[in-house]
């Protein structure tokens, strides 16, 4: 059956009602039908451990991407020590549990018909939807960026992939005694601690090939906002005169043209300007009506997972607001995942769902090439907040970066590229 | 309030196939699919019951040195260790490909 064929058989199944979900393929009764959409740490996390656990739940996993490329380590991929190789990988693995895999681009929701529009025209029928879109940018508010042209001078490469390759590009064709300059935005966004390791990682590159250059961190927020420790150790010892640290540095536009950041109280020029723009939930996510927070995330029941806009539909990783102390991390994205993954069974099983869900963090930054630090935490639900707080007692940081953990760090990646994909 | 949430019995709980399997699922994410890890971080899937409770018990106590078990296993109760410990070595210890 080639794809165009499974499209049209997904297409033509669709329109059974749910309480007469048909696989179309298996002879077994099918307990239910569950789309996906997005194949990141979440969604694709979410869909395995779906038919992992239950075998006769129908999952359709939709992505737009034919592979999966990984946030965590493409700081390396800037760094030089990795290749977009590396951290790239296929969704065949997912094909031994059963996932149904579309690539395609979901359009539309239709919560009340419980449908899904995707951009070929085909419609998909659920009884639960999962959602998992990621992040999208708010340009808006940088008015000198909010165009393509500006765009592709002035890169985010906050979604791994060609960005991160042409940021790599970038600071390779710099000259040697220039600038680089990265502007972080108001906290929330996806991964906290990521901008301090992208400027460790250009500082590796640099202090090793280009030694007169310099590296400038312009932050909105008033400190390093994750693993300060560790990212101070390294900005005051290997990086010592390399790396310039400027808190309170509210970007108010950009001009693309000049590659000037334009800050409350001055311009900054740098030969390559890097700006992580704010963020809010994948385009999707808004289009299904689950923004509930600040114009921006998805307010989520926390025992399922569940959008507290719209039933029947489940919101997961970075697009989610997030609880106290929960970073938007991979780790984080693949806990939500299976979370979620066990309350959908029962909830179509009719079964009940685990009141004590526990989800762990665990998240580790490179400094270089092989010294690697954490910060982790344990989190349980409460049932008085209605919420996930942090274990007392529980989680930590490393004070400094090393060789150990760097090598945790490395088998780490396998071992959840593993849990999510293979 | 926490503290209280660990103190009540998990004797109900612990009958819970879905309880427990959410928790050992959390451990996945670094000990590799189905807890059958890669290189560094090792593989637990299938290990006797009692030699992970004890190793999980001395990251606890601070007995064994470690850089992230201890402060995971304190997010823990003793009695959560056990049932977690109790799972994975129940599984079978599956040579799973690496996804690339």
């Amino acid at each position: 059956m080639n794809r165009r064929e499974f499209i049209k058989r997904l297409g033509a199944t669709a329109g059974i009602g749910a309480a007469t979900a048909c696989a179309g393929t298996s002879s077994k009764p099918v307990a239910g039908r569950v789309v996906v959409i997005g194949a990141g740490y979440s969604g694709a996390t979410a869909a395995k451990y779906i038919r992992m656990w239950a075998p006769d739940i129908d999952v359709t996993l939709i992505e737009r991407n034919g592979e999966f490329i990984s946030c965590p380590i493409s700081n390396l991929v800037l760094g030089g020590s990795k290749k977009l190789a590396d951290i790239t990988i296929g969704y065949g693995g997912l094909g031994k549990y059963g996932v149904k895999m579309v690539r395609d681009d979901a359009v539309a929701v239709d919560p009340v018909k419980r449908e899904v529009r995707l951009a070929s025209g085909a419609m998909l029928g659920y009884d639960r939807l999962i959602i998992a879109p990621g992040i999208d940018f708010n340009y808006q508010t940088i008015p000198g960026l909010n165009n393509s042209d500006a765009q592709s001078r002035v890169l985010h490469a906050w979604k791994a992939g060609t960005q991160t390759v042409a940021l790599r590009k970038q600071l390779e064709a710099m000259r040697d005694g220039g600038v680089f300059a990265i502007h972080v935005p108001r906290t929330p966004y996806r991964c906290a601690p990521a901008p301090y390791e992208r400027a460790c990682q250009v500082a590796f590159y640099f202090r090793n090939s280009k030694p007169k250059s310099k590296i400038l961190v312009l932050d909105t927020n008033d400190d390093v906002q994750s693993k300060k420790a560790l990212f101070l150790a390294a900005w005051n010892g290997p990086y010592k005169g390399i790396v310039e640290y400027r808190p309170n540095s509210e970007l108010l536009d950009v001009d693309a043209n000049t590659l000037t950041a334009k800050l409350e109280f001055e311009d900054v020029r740098a030969d390559v300007l890097n700006v992580v723009p704010p963020q809010k939930a994948g385009a999707v996510a808004e289009r299904a009506g689950l923004i509930t927070a600040n114009n921006r995330w998805c307010g989520v029941d926390w025992l399922t997972m569940e959008s507290i806009a719209q039933q029947g539909i489940h919101v997961l990783g970075d697009a989610t607001l997030s609880a106290p102390v929960m970073p938007k991390s991979g780790h984080m994205a693949n806990q939500h995942a299976k979370v979620c993954a066990a309350a959908v069974i029962a909830l179509i099983k009719s079964q009940p769902v685990n009141r004590e869900p526990v989800m762990i963090n665990t998240c580790y930054s490179f400094v270089d090439d092989r010294n690697a630090g954490h910060v982790a935490t344990v989190h349980v639900y409460d049932p008085a907040q209605k919420m996930m707080v942090v274990v007392k007692g529980s989680g930590g940081l490393s004070g400094k970066a090393n060789e150990l953990e760097g090598a945790y760090a490395m088998s780490w990646a396998q071992n959840i590229w593993a849990d999510t994909l293979a | 309030m926490l503290a209280a949430m660990f103190l009540r019995p998990i004797t109900a709980l612990a009958q819970d196939p879905a309880y427990v399997r959410g928790m050992a699922a959390t451990c996945t994410a670094c000990h590799g699919a189905e807890s059958y890890g890669h290189a560094g971080i090792p593989g637990i899937a299938g290990r006797d019951k009692g030699d992970l409770l004890q190793q999980l018990k001395d990251y606890k106590s601070g007995v064994r040195p470690a850089t992230v078990m201890q402060q995971l296993a304190n997010g823990f109760s003793v009695e959560q260790l056990g049932l977690i410990a109790g799972y994975i070595a129940a599984l079978k210890p599956v040579p799973a490909p690496i996804g690339r």
